[in-house]
């Protein structure tokens, strides 16, 4: 291969690779993408006054993932305490407020877990979940500037 | 009927489902019992056997889709060798390597 045809296919790969990142944003190794482009509910945009990174933990009843993935997401809370992030949860058969925060970020499954930057983007973990993936993204959305 | 002997004949329908698709239900008895309560519920209060673990909407046509066995479970079964709310597994489904998060 001489050297032009090796700067051809170089020059290819790297043009294939800027489309796709074009194409599917911002998604890091650890699987996850803050989408833009959501209005985030009176009572989302309430949680995220003073530059607060949110987490929204949304469930319904009766729904066993949501049980069983509970003791993960009170850990975490647990680990931000005192900090610039707010975990909230909203039970989807509790009241109207908690079913529109679901219908915001199209929740059709549950659990969704989703963490909200400061600018509003958010990644929507839905069903079970790593805590480290989720720790993760946590941390991308509190150093996001 | 009550919800426990409602769940307990969703229970045994979802055995023989599985085993006419050719998969199987979780290993983790009280998974299946809580999805089959989950169901029991909602087969109670809407009258069809909504999964426990989306959403209804209210709009009939779309909520067919949840009713269980759900349209999503044949993908998921797929892609994460058991449905999304663990109620059926692939039988080749290895604890661990399935997508099922081990933390």
């Amino acid at each position: 291969m001489n050297q032009r045809t090796s700067i051809r296919y170089v020059a290819i790969i790297a043009t294939v690779c800027l489309l796709s990142v074009g194409i599917t944003g911002c998604i890091n190794q650890a699987g996850y993408e803050f989408k833009g482009g959501i209005t985030p509910p009176k009572a989302v945009s309430d949680l995220m006054k003073n530059n607060r990174t949110v987490v929204l933990f949304v469930t319904q009843n009766n729904c066993p993932t949501c049980e069983q993935v509970k003791p993960k997401i009170a850990g975490l809370q647990a680990q931000y305490r005192g900090t610039n992030v707010t975990f909230a949860h909203f039970n989807i058969n509790d009241n109207a407020t908690s079913f529109n925060v679901a219908k915001a970020y199209s929740v059709t499954a549950t659990p969704n877990t989703i963490v909200i930057r400061k600018d509003g983007a958010a990644a929507i973990f839905v069903g079970d979940f790593d805590t480290g993936t989720l720790k993760s993204a946590v941390e991308d959305a509190r150093q996001w500037k | 009927m009550d919800v426990d002997e409602k769940a307990k004949k969703i229970k045994e329908w979802a055995k023989r489902y599985a085993e006419k698709r050719g998969v199987r239900l979780n290993p983790d008895e009280e998974r299946v019992d809580e999805v089959a309560k989950g169901l029991a519920v909602r087969q109670e209060k809407f009258g069809r056997r909504y999964c426990p673990c989306r959403i209804i909407t209210g709009d009939t046509e779309e909520d067919r889709k949840i009713i269980c066995p759900c349209v999503y479970q044949e993908e998921e079964l797929k892609k994460f060798g058991m449905c999304h709310c663990k109620l059926f597994r692939v039988k080749e489904s290895v604890e661990g390597v399935s997508g099922e998060s081990e933390d």
